[in-house]
């Protein structure tokens, strides 16, 4: 019954993306919920408390690092696993978001969708 | 000779200075010139005045009493034409003022023909060793004159306040200042002379009158250079020059006399081209400094450009990015995971597409580091990791297209047998890279031969080896074969298609690990890379 029905919040702007992992995800009988753009995470996030974030750190006005802030800043929201992504490869970004209290940190193009599926599994146990 | 006349000859020899100085300030500029010819007016009216002091014979006073005059009648329509132009011009008004400059002309040419009749002095007498005259009614015309200029001078400089600027009012209130200061003692002294007789005081006027001059030439000389060199060498000539005519005052003959004017005269000449010179080298400087703050504006835009660069390939890089994650994420669902199901030549088929995909984002990923690279901001995501396991990634992902072309893709671990297990910290995506980049390369280079890495541990280095049984590089590349955007050519002599970058990036990430590359080749044997990194960075 563990892992069967876990909520993830899939946070990213582009749709591509985010179907992916939904789909994906999906195969692993996780319950995906979408939000498009910071202010729509905060808002789920304190709505329905998932129990992992993917987050995409480039986002218009509100964005990654910004959720991540707010997620480690709620008493209630702070044990929440989150894992940052992005399309980035910027090592600059990779320091922020651990530093920012993310639990790991996966750049978009140079990983497979069974790596991530590792990782959250490895998150959620 | 009383103290007067020295002063007199004093005042003589600074008009003449203060002309010939502001001329070389500016030797075209209109308004400097006319500045000078009312400078030597001056100096000719006080060169009358000194002779009427010496003279003694009637006629000789005479003479020289209806010249004094020409001076200042000159000066009139000067006056209206150098404050009509100064500091610029009102254009506006500037048809009002030529009308009145127009006026000016005529009434000073019909004031300076008179100037040799008895309508300028009547006759003169000696009384008490000083000369008094009897002047006649053009010196009513004449203050006249100047009174009205006045009005007008006003008039013209009162229409042009509005157009100037701070600095340009600032200066103009010197001469101001100086103008009404010497037209008060001006006048003063000469209403003294001829209403009340009284002469002896006739010099005062013309020193105080130096005031308006030198304030003016300051102004003037201020508005284009204003430097402490200049100035004290310009002070300087000017003290040689009035101790050179103290001289001549003294001199007490007339060898003497002519011996130091003639140095008077070198020296008015030298100083002259001394001035300029100077002047010459302070706008030289000015135009050095021009162009320092120019370069200084430049290099700001190139900074702003090379932050507009960076942001605009940053945004390049996420938009390239996300669809290039889609594609691979969705191809290995399907060729690596087999999530669905497909038939064998829709899997062939999109196994091309993968695997051009990953060289497409590998090009992407070179282009990105070499702009990086380039702008000195790439930083090492260290972390201790056994080196091998990237080899053998890139390995296993490169089996295939080696067997494409008939070679052998060999891996020879020696590193991890045992406690030689070698973990050091790298930056792992990057020194994937590498490895790419060199495995590809031999790759596209050997058909039906060998490509085989070795990874060996010696003291406290790692060497890593790739070699290759392919076409081998010429001596004449291989010199520059870690060059940017070099291209070897391959054995049919053509230019490999390709970016160039990989070597060069290649060679930039493990400098950056502070390890070193070298390439051994002979050409139709192959070629060998050694790598070598430092256990401890």
């Amino acid at each position: 019954m563990e892992s069967k029905n876990k909520t993830i919040l899939l946070v990213d702007d582009d749709s591509t993306i985010a179907n992916l992992y939904k789909e994906r995800l999906e195969i692993e009988n996780y319950n995906i919920i979408l939000a498009e753009n910071g202010s729509e995470a905060v808002d789920k996030i304190s709505e329905i408390k998932p129990d992992l974030v993917l987050l995409d750190i480039m986002m218009p006005k509100i964005g990654g690092l910004d959720v991540l802030d707010f997620i480690r800043s709620h008493e209630d929201l702070r044990k929440i696993p989150v894992i940052v992504f992005t399309a980035l490869s910027s090592e600059g970004s990779k320091i922020d978001g651990l530093i920012k209290g993310a639990d790991d940190y996966v750049i978009k193009t140079k990983i497979t969708p069974k790596e991530v599926v590792e990782k959250i599994k490895k998150l959620l146990s | 000779m009383g103290l007067i006349q020295y002063l007199s000859v004093f005042v003589f020899s600074l008009t003449i200075i203060l002309g010939l100085i502001v001329l070389s300030h500016s030797p075209k500029n209109k308004l400097n010139i006319v500045f000078s010819i009312l400078s030597f007016c001056f100096s000719l009216w006080m060169f009358c005045n000194i002779l009427i002091d010496i003279s003694i014979h009637d006629h000789d006073l005479i003479f020289w009493g209806k010249l004094s005059i020409i001076g200042p009648i000159i000066m009139q329509p000067l006056f209206i034409y150098f404050f009509s132009n100064f500091p610029v011009r009102n254009e506006k008004n500037y048809k009002t003022e030529k009308v009145i400059l127009f006026a000016s002309i005529i009434t000073a040419a019909i004031e300076a023909s008179l100037s040799y009749t008895a309508f300028n002095i009547r006759g003169v007498s000696m009384v008490n060793g000083m000369a008094e005259y009897q002047v006649g009614n053009l010196y009513i015309i004449f203050f006249s004159h100047v009174l009205i200029n006045l009005i007008f001078t006003i008039y013209i400089i009162l229409k042009k306040i509005k157009l100037l600027s701070k600095e340009e009012r600032k200066l103009l209130f010197f001469i101001l200042i100086g103008i009404v200061i010497s037209i008060i003692s001006g006048a003063s002294t000469a209403l003294l002379l001829i209403f009340l007789n009284i002469h002896g005081l006739s010099v005062i006027g013309p020193l105080v009158s130096v005031s308006i001059m030198l304030l003016t030439a300051y102004a003037i000389i201020r508005d284009k250079i204003f430097n402490i060199r200049l100035v004290a060498t310009e002070i300087l000539i000017l003290i040689i020059l009035s101790i050179l005519s103290l001289g001549m005052l003294f001199s007490r003959n007339n060898a003497e006399f002519i011996l130091i004017f003639f140095i008077f005269f070198l020296i008015v000449v030298f100083g002259y081209f001394l001035i300029r010179t100077t002047i010459l080298e302070v706008k030289r400087k000015k135009q050095i400094q021009e162009l320092a703050d120019q370069l200084k504006i430049a290099n700001q835009e190139l900074t702003k450009l090379h932050e507009l660069k960076d942001d605009f390939f940053q945004l390049a890089a996420h938009e390239i990015n996300t669809p290039m994650a889609s594609i691979l994420g969705y191809l290995s669902m399907i060729l690596d995971e087999k999530i669905v199901t497909i038939d064998e030549k829709a899997e062939n088929y999109l196994k091309q597409v993968y695997s051009s995909s990953k060289r497409l984002a590998n090009v992407v990923t070179n282009f990105l580091d070499i702009i990086k690279i380039e702008a000195g901001k790439i930083k090492l995501d260290l972390e201790k990791i056994h080196v091998c396991g990237i080899i053998k990634e890139v390995v296993d992902e490169y089996e295939e297209k080696a067997k494409e072309k008939n070679n052998y893709l060999i891996f020879d671990k020696k590193c991890s047998s045992g406690n030689e297990a070698i973990e050091i910290s790298v930056d792992k995506n990057k020194l994937k890279e590498v490895f790419v980049n060199i495995i590809d390369n031999a790759i596209k280079f050997t058909r039906n031969g060998f490509i085989k890495i070795t990874c060996q541990k010696k003291e406290n280095k790692l060497f890593i080896t790739i070699e290759d049984s392919g076409d081998g590089i010429c001596e004449d590349d291989l010199s520059h074969i870690f060059d940017k955007f070099y291209q070897a050519q391959d054995a049919d002599g053509h230019k490999n298609n390709g970016t160039g970058l990989g070597l060069y990036i290649a060679k930039s990430i493990i400098e950056m690990h502070d390890g070193s590359i070298t390439a051994e080749s002979t050409i139709g044997k192959g070629t060998k890379f050694t790598i070598m990194l430092k256990k401890d960075i």
